[in-house]
This record gives structure tokens, C-alpha cells and sequence, in this order.
């Protein structure tokens, strides 16, 4: 098993984000999503992913003209890598209560989750 | 006499613990009248209104309270320089009484430092909990695609919201919230945007914006402030609270308001949090949360105010109705296909149609890749191979459950694929003919398994296999003769022989079903043989009717079609190529390159050339039992014109293992040769080019069974002039048998070599495939 478990920095990880968002891109791609928030030169973009790709954050497919990258691993595993970091701290720690959001920061529990399912199919059979 | 006693004799600190008595018995009351207003209001938005009033006079009661009891500034300064202690020491000789009541009066004071300490705490959590959130604002986010802010600005003026409102993409969040209140931004758990039904999406943003409208991130801040200063007090607890639940429900109507449709909201939220649910384990979970009463709440919604039944009203319970029957009828084929076609796979796998099984968990793979049957799916493409077995079944069986291994280190499957792989190589270590280093192998995943995976189920096993393997290696390897090898492979079982064995084998190998496959091998004479193969074509005949058995005429063009066009060492009709073929037909696109994709890199990814192996894309737009929009690749790693079925879309990458970025294909015309001598040693000769220079030579020979390498590097200089020596003279080096300086087992083996210029660090890349007999 892989023990390199190397975070990846804030720029990367806002590449690995825009990978996940839009699934395999382009560097143009991806620079567009990028440059919408803060102005970035191409060429910074290019050479971070290239980077990244050294590193196997990020995988070259090189089958087209313009090679599509995608993030090397899913979301949740980086997110778990991650999850001691930030996310902990940002949702079960001191900001917990400051985040505003459609569920509580508290998370449901299996069986409530079974109940709930229950009771939307109950509604639907009783509407019909 | 420390500061803090000179401290709490202050009477300001003796004020102060007063007040926090006395808050004590207010805060209660307040929440009383609060618990009183709340079993009568039913309106969410008069709830949270009292709530917040209880909440504003909590505040109001402890200032005036403190006001009140604060002795003027005056009398503070002199009483400070007459400490109380004179008084407990007259104590000492007075009634019992006085003491007690002295103590009483002391220990008030003391509640100051207490409360002081645990408000610096409190506020200095929330700032800290502003400033992560901050955080969470900038740290891997990306802007969400266009259409969907277009959408958020569409809902924002709907709702009147007049501040800019950026919807944004996070990786690290895992609920979408809202963050700011002067430059507001939600954040979206990437993925989520394009993973649930845009109306449910719509219903999430419009709950978001519901908070900015109502400026809740704000209030919010107030709110956590007084939590900090009341701290000690349940009843501060209870009322924020309540506020919390009232603010929710308040923008849950607001939702259903606007967009008319709970039922889709409610789902939304299920949605949402089951979503979550992935993600996290089980066990972490807490029993809060209050989605279940808000879903309750939500569906009952049109029933508490059917009161007021204005056309509106039931125009929004139309569309409810209409969305709830449309969900019904749409909600099931939704989740169903990557179920089927896994279960489908497994039942394959389970009979022994590995490669219809591979087609199917591929199709899954790259159709469904957000399926909870992924991983799953490709541990069952490295079980096929596995149970398909043989030397090449099994090598890609390795390479499988590794990139399994590496993927998802995480899951509990893992420690299956890591007992195959201690399988597989200590299964090895008997057979004839097994590699060298299969030993080692053995004893390293073996270990993995033993370690990693220690409260598996697997370990025991694992932990056996070791044994065997120390206790094999301390004895001499048994040298077994290849007869013993020949005699091991299933000898001519009953059955059909001749060209009765043939047909089975060969003409309808493909096609046949298991059933009819037994029952043909249960026949005994040759008449059953012919009955049977003519019942065989009789029940495919299209049309029965006529002399002609269309059916059996196209397979037979098939087979001869492949083995006319995808021959190579082995047959046409056995390669991967020619399997597809007779048993799906000619595809309905083929994409093809058969020199493999020599091409010049886009400049702005870095210029230069890459090189792709031969391969071929076969698309089919529907195979029967399988599906639609079907791509299967074939590669041919060893250019051979063996092309392999692949999963892996990187294996047609040549360079695809090799780390280096700027690379130059193998020139036309020059090439590596190999030549094998009797003694099965071998010779090389490895074309570096006539250009004068240094050049380091890398090998690589890899037995094509079970991927065990010997490598090889080597410098070289090629001589500027013809006289020079201890350079080479002319542009091939022969390696002699230096390059793989022992002998080599009988098998197929791929060589490759990489020669590296040391001044224009340029890359030639040959690669070359050869059998040892």
C-alpha cells in the first residue's frame, strides 16, 4: 500500500477541484475555470499540472491532440486525506455552528436516513 | 497573595458574580415563557422571531442586572485598598453561623475569573471558527460552469436578492453552505451540481439564498457571541437551538414558496444527506440532527395550510402530485443499469464467460464511473483473470489486484486482492517451470497481507503460505523435469476426438452455451455428434423454412474473416480480436492505428513527440445483453500484431511507464535485434546511432508469464573520429552476452531498451519481442 500519502497544496487542490468538477479536461479547460476567480497565466496552470502529473496527483491521457488530464484519485479518498486537515476542523470543530447550510452539521444517522426514505416513498403511494 | 486574589476583592468581581446568580434564575424564567409561546405558534417565522427575543432579552436581563449591582466607580477605588480578609479572621472566633454566611458571600466573587476565562475561550473559538471558514472559502474551491451561476443570479432575483451571490465548487465541503454576509458565497460539494436532478439542485440554492436574503449569516455571528458570553447558562443553549431549527424551517418555506414543490425538496434533502452518508463511516455518525423533523414538517406542509385555500395553493399541491407521479415513474430504471450489468458479470464469471464478463464490468466502468458498483466492478475484472488462470490469465490478474490495491486502499476489499496476489505466487513457487524470484514475491505480498491486514480473515492463510515459503527455501528447489509439466496438464479427457473435438473447440467455441457445451461432451458416437451440430445450426436458422441457415453462414464467414485479418503468432480466430469478432460481428466503428500513434505533442503541453502502441477502438452501438455505446480496445503492446483486449486506457501508452516527458520514437529503419544462442543465453544488438557522443543504455527483459525483469545499464561513447578506441566505431553495439549474462527459461519475453543521449537528453525507445524455445 502506498504510504506517500503527500497532501496536495492549495493550488493543487484547486486544480484536483476544477478535475472533479468538469471530470477529464484540458489545461485550456481547466486554466478558464481557474482564470474566472483570479487572473493566472496559462502557462502557470500548464506547468503546475504538469507538476502534478510527475507527482500522480493528476493522469495524462494522451490518446487526442490536446491530452485530457483527470485527478488520479477520486474525491473521497483525497477528501479523507484531507479530512484531518481542514474539513475537520472546519465542520466538526469551532466552525460547525457559523456554517450556514440546507443540514446541520450534525450528520443523520443510518436508521434515520432508512426512515426518512421510508417516509418519501410512504408519501408518494399516499399522493398518488 | 497573588493578582488574582486582589482581583476577585474588587467588587466589581463580587457584582459581577452576583449577576451570574441572579441570570441564572432569569434565563430560566425566559425560557419558560418561551416554551409556553412555542407549544401555541405554529408560523416558522413567528417562532424564530420569539426565539430571538428570548435570546435578545437573556442579554438585556444580564447587562441591566450587572448595571444594577456595579457600585459606583467612587466607592470601587477606596474599598480597594481595604481587603476583606480582617473580617474572616474575626470569624474564626464568632458563631458558626457568621462563617458560613462570610464563606458564601466570599466564594461569589470567585465565579468572576471562572466566567471571565470561559468567555475568552468561547469567543476565542468562534473567531477561530470565522477564520477557518474564511479559509474554507478559499482552499480548494473552483468557480461552478456557467449555466449554473446563471441559474443562481436567475433564483437570486426571484427571491430579491439584491448582493452578489458566487456559487462556487469546494472539495472540502461536504454539506452546501453559505459564507459571508457582505460578499456572500455558497459552496457546493464538487460533484454535486452535476450528480443530483437540476430541480433538486434548484431547491438546495434557493434554500441557500433563503439565508442570505434573511441576512442569517450575520445574526449568526450575533448569535454565537452571546452563546459565548451566557455559556454557562442551558437555557442560552436551548434558545439558540431553537433559533437554529426555527431559521432552517423558516428558509425550508421559503423554498417550498418560491419553487412550489416540497416533495422535490424534501427528496433533495434526503438526497443530500445520504450523499453525505458515502462518505463518511457509519460510526462517526451522530443520532442528531434534525432532517427528520424537517421532512415531516415539510410533507405535511400542505395539509396545515389548506386553511387558507386560495387558487394558489392548490395549483402548488397540482404540481406536487404531477412531480411526485413523474418521480415514480421515472425514479426505478434510474438506479438499475450498473446493478444489472454487474450482476450479470458475476453470473458470467461464475459459468466461465470471462471475457463476456470483462466486456460488461468495462462497459460499467467507463459508463457508470460514479457507480457504487466501481470498485467492486474492477476487483470482478481481476477476479476473471484469476479464475480464467493460466500464465497470461494470471499475470493480468496481478496487475489488477494491484491497481485495485493502489486505488482503494482504503476498503476492506483490498485485503482480498492482496491475499489473490499472495495466492497467486505462492501457488507458483511449485510449478515447473515457475519463475526465478517467485519466491520472493511470494514471501513479499504474503507479508502484506500479514501485516497490513492483520484482523483479516485472510491473515491466517497468509500467515500458512509463509511458512510453506520459509520452509521451501531453506530446502534445495526440487529440479523437476519438464515431462512432469507435460504430464500435469489435463490429459485427453472422454469425449468427442477428431473433428467432432475440432468443431466444439474451434467453430463454435465462442457461441456455444454451457448446456449445449455438457450435453455435447456427454455423447458418445459419432452419429449424436452429427445429430447434434445439426440441431445446433437448425435452432439459430433465422429463417427455418429454407436450405439456407443464414446464421451459420455469417459465423462461418467470421471466423474466416478473422482468421484472414487478425492472425499474428497465434490463430485469428484465437486472438482477442478475432474473439469479439465472431461473436458480435464487425463493429460498427473502427478506430485504428496501426503504427501506433508516432505524434507531435501540442506546444503548449510541452512540445516535443510521444508514442502510443498499436491499438485499435471497436465501437459497437449495441450488443445484445451487454448495451449500448459499447468501446472495447485492443492494444498490442509487443507490436506483434497480437492485439490484446485492454481496460487499462493507459496501456497503449508506451511511455506510459517510462518517467521522462520528452521523447523521440525509434527511428525507422533501425532497430533492436535479438538473437538467442543454443546455450538459451542471449544477444543483443542495439542501433545508438552514428551521431558522436555519450549515451547510457537501459534495459529491460521481461518474461511476458509473470513479468519477472532483468535490467541493464550500460554507457557508451560513440567515437568522434575512426581511430579513437575504447569507443564504438560503428552505429550498432552488440551487446554480446553481457547484456542478460545468464540463461534464460523457455518462454515469450519482451526486451526494451532506452538510449538516452547525455548531451541533447533525447530518448530512443525499441522494444522487441522473442521466445526462448
Amino acid at each position: 500500500m502506498p504510504d506517500n500519502l503527500r497532501l496536495p497544496t492549495d493550488a493543487e487542490l484547486e486544480v484536483l477541484t476544477v478535475l472533479w468538477s468538469r471530470g477529464p479536461s484540458t489545461v485550456r479547460a481547466v486554466h478558464e475555470a481557474i482564470e474566472r476567480r483570479k487572473p493566472t497565466q496559462y502557462t502557470t496552470v500548464l506547468k503546475l499540472m504538469q507538476i502534478m502529473a510527475e507527482k500522480g496527483l493528476v493522469r495524462r491521457n494522451e490518446k487526442q491532440r490536446a491530452h485530457i488530464y483527470e485527478a488520479a484519485r477520486p474525491r473521497e479518498w483525497t477528501q479523507r486525506q484531507l479530512a484531518g486537515d481542514l474539513l475537520h476542523r472546519a465542520f466538526n470543530g469551532s466552525a460547525s455552528s457559523l456554517l450556514l447550510g440546507a443540514l446541520s452539521a450534525r450528520q443523520a444517522s443510518k436508521e434515520e436516513l432508512a426512515g426518512l426514505r421510508k417516509l418519501l416513498d410512504e408519501y408518494e403511494k399516499g399522493t398518488r | 497573595m497573588s493578582l488574582l486574589e486582589y482581583w476577585v476583592q474588587m467588587p466589581a468581581a463580587k457584582a459581577l458574580g452576583q449577576t451570574l446568580v441572579h441570570s441564572l434564575w432569569e434565563g430560566a424564567a425566559i425560557a419558560l415563557v418561551l416554551a409556553a409561546a412555542m407549544s401555541a405558534i405554529r408560523n416558522a417565522r413567528a417562532r424564530y422571531a420569539a426565539a430571538s427575543m428570548a435570546m435578545v432579552a437573556m442579554l438585556a436581563c444580564f447587562g441591566f442586572t450587572l448595571a444594577r449591582l456595579m457600585p459606583p466607580a467612587a466607592a470601587a477605588a477606596v474599598t480597594v485598598r481595604m481587603p476583606v480578609i480582617p473580617a474572616a479572621l474575626d470569624g474564626s472566633a464568632g458563631d458558626l453561623a457568621t462563617v458560613t454566611k462570610l464563606r458564601a458571600e466570599d466564594l461569589l466573587p470567585w465565579l468572576a475569573p471562572f466566567w471571565i476565562a470561559g468567555v475568552l475561550f468561547f469567543q476565542v473559538r468562534g473567531v477561530a471558527g470565522w477564520m477557518s471558514a474564511r479559509r474554507l472559502r478559499h482552499r480548494g474551491v473552483c468557480g461552478a460552469p456557467d449555466p449554473w451561476q446563471a441559474r443562481l443570479d436567475r433564483l437570486a432575483a426571484r427571491l430579491r436578492v439584491s448582493r452578489p451571490v458566487t456559487l462556487l465548487e469546494s472539495c472540502l465541503a461536504e454539506i452546501p453552505v453559505v459564507i459571508g454576509y457582505a460578499r456572500p458565497v455558497i459552496l457546493m460539494p464538487v460533484g454535486l451540481v452535476a450528480g443530483l436532478p437540476a430541480a433538486q439542485v434548484e431547491a438546495i440554492l434557493l434554500h441557500e439564498l433563503a439565508h442570505i436574503r434573511r441576512f442569517d449569516y450575520l445574526v449568526n455571528l450575533l448569535q454565537i457571541s452571546v452563546e459565548g458570553l451566557l455559556f454557562y447558562h442551558p437555557a442560552v443553549w436551548w434558545i439558540s437551538g431553537v433559533m437554529r431549527a426555527e431559521r432552517e424551517n423558516c428558509c425550508d418555506d421559503l423554498v417550498v414558496a418560491t419553487s412550489g414543490n416540497a416533495h422535490e425538496y424534501a427528496r433533495a434533502l434526503a438526497a443530500l444527506e445520504e450523499n453525505r452518508c458515502d462518505l463518511r463511516h457509519a460510526a462517526l455518525a451522530a443520532t442528531g440532527g434534525n432532517l427528520v423533523k424537517r421532512i415531516h414538517r415539510l410533507l405535511s406542509q400542505p395539509q396545515g395550510s389548506r386553511a387558507v385555500l386560495t387558487p394558489a395553493v392548490s395549483a402548488g399541491v397540482l404540481t406536487i402530485a404531477a412531480a411526485v407521479t413523474l418521480m415514480a415513474w421515472q425514479s426505478k430504471p434510474i438506479a438499475q443499469p450498473d446493478q444489472i450489468l454487474y450482476e450479470s458479470a458475476i453470473g458470467d464469471i461464475q459459468h466461465g464467460r470471462y471475457e463476456r464478463a470483462r466486456l460488461e464490468l468495462a462497459t460499467l466502468i467507463r459508463t457508470y464511473d460514479t457507480s457504487e458498483y466501481l470498485a467492486k466492478a474492477k476487483l470482478a475484472v481481476a477476479d476473471s483473470w484469476y479464475r480464467e488462470g493460466g500464465p497470461h490469465g494470471l499475470a493480468q490478474a496481478i496487475a489488477e489486484y494491484k491497481d485495485f490495491i493502489l486505488f482503494y486502499p482504503a476498503l476492506e476489499e483490498s485485503a482480498e486482492a492482496q491475499a489473490k496476489l499472495c495466492q497467486i505466487y505462492s501457488g507458483q513457487m511449485g510449478k515447473a517451470g515457475a519463475p526465478e524470484g517467485v519466491l520472493e514475491r511470494a514471501r513479499e505480498e504474503c507479508g502484506h497481507v500479514v501485516k497490513q491486514f492483520p484482523d483479516s480473515r485472510f491473515a491466517p492463510q497468509a500467515r500458512q503460505a509463509l511458512g510453506n515459503i520459509e520452509a521451501r527455501d531453506r530446502a534445495p528447489a526440487p529440479v523437476q523435469a519438464p515431462v512432469l509439466a507435460q504430464a500435469q496438464t489435463p490429459a485427453a479427457t472422454q469425449g468427442p476426438s477428431g473433428p467432432y473435438r475440432k468443431w466444439l473447440n474451434e467453430d463454435v467455441a465462442y457461441i456455444i452455451t454451457d448446456q449445449e457445451r455438457a450435453a455435447y461432451k456427454a455423447l458418445q458416437t459419432n452419429e449424436e455428434y452429427e445429430k447434434f451440430i445439426e440441431q445446433f445450426w437448425l435452432v439459430r436458422d433465422p429463417t427455418p423454412g429454407t436450405v439456407e441457415n443464414e446464421f451459420k453462414e455469417e459465423h462461418y464467414r467470421r471466423i474466416a474473416y478473422a482468421s484472414e485479418h487478425y492472425a499474428s503468432i497465434i490463430p485469428g480466430w484465437k486472438t482477442d480480436r478475432g474473439r469479439i469478432y465472431i461473436q458480435y460481428g464487425p463493429p460498427n466503428a473502427i478506430e485504428s492505428h496501426p503504427s501506433g500513434g508516432a505524434y507531435q505533442r501540442p506546444v503548449e503541453q510541452g512540445g516535443g513527440q510521444t508514442t502510443t502502441f498499436p491499438f485499435e477502438q471497436w465501437f459497437y452501438r449495441y450488443i445484445e445483453g451487454i448495451g449500448s455505446n459499447v468501446i472495447i480496445e485492443f492494444v498490442d503492446p509487443n507490436r506483434n500484431g497480437e492485439y490484446h483486449m485492454t481496460m487499462d486506457p493507459n496501456a497503449k501508452d508506451a511511455l506510459h511507464q517510462i518517467p521522462n516527458n520528452v521523447f523521440v520514437s525509434g527511428e525507422t529503419g533501425a532497430h533492436v535485434s535479438v538473437e538467442i544462442t543454443p546455450e538459451r543465453r542471449m544477444l543483443a544488438s542495439i542501433p545508438v546511432g552514428s551521431v558522436p557522443g555519450h549515451y547510457s543504455v537501459d534495459s529491460r527483459t521481461t518474461r511476458l508469464s509473470d513479468g519477472t525483469t532483468i535490467s541493464e545499464h550500460m554507457e557508451l561513447n560513440v567515437c568522434k573520429s575512426p581511430g579513437e578506441t575504447g569507443c564504438l566505431t560503428q552505429p550498432e553495439y552488440r551487446s554480446g552476452s553481457s547484456v542478460v549474462n545468464r540463461v534464460l527459461e523457455p518462454g515469450a519475453y519482451q526486451y526494451t531498451v532506452v538510449i538516452k543521449d547525455q548531451a541533447g537528453a533525447t530518448l530512443k525507445t525499441y522494444t522487441v519481442n522473442f521466445i526462448v524455445n
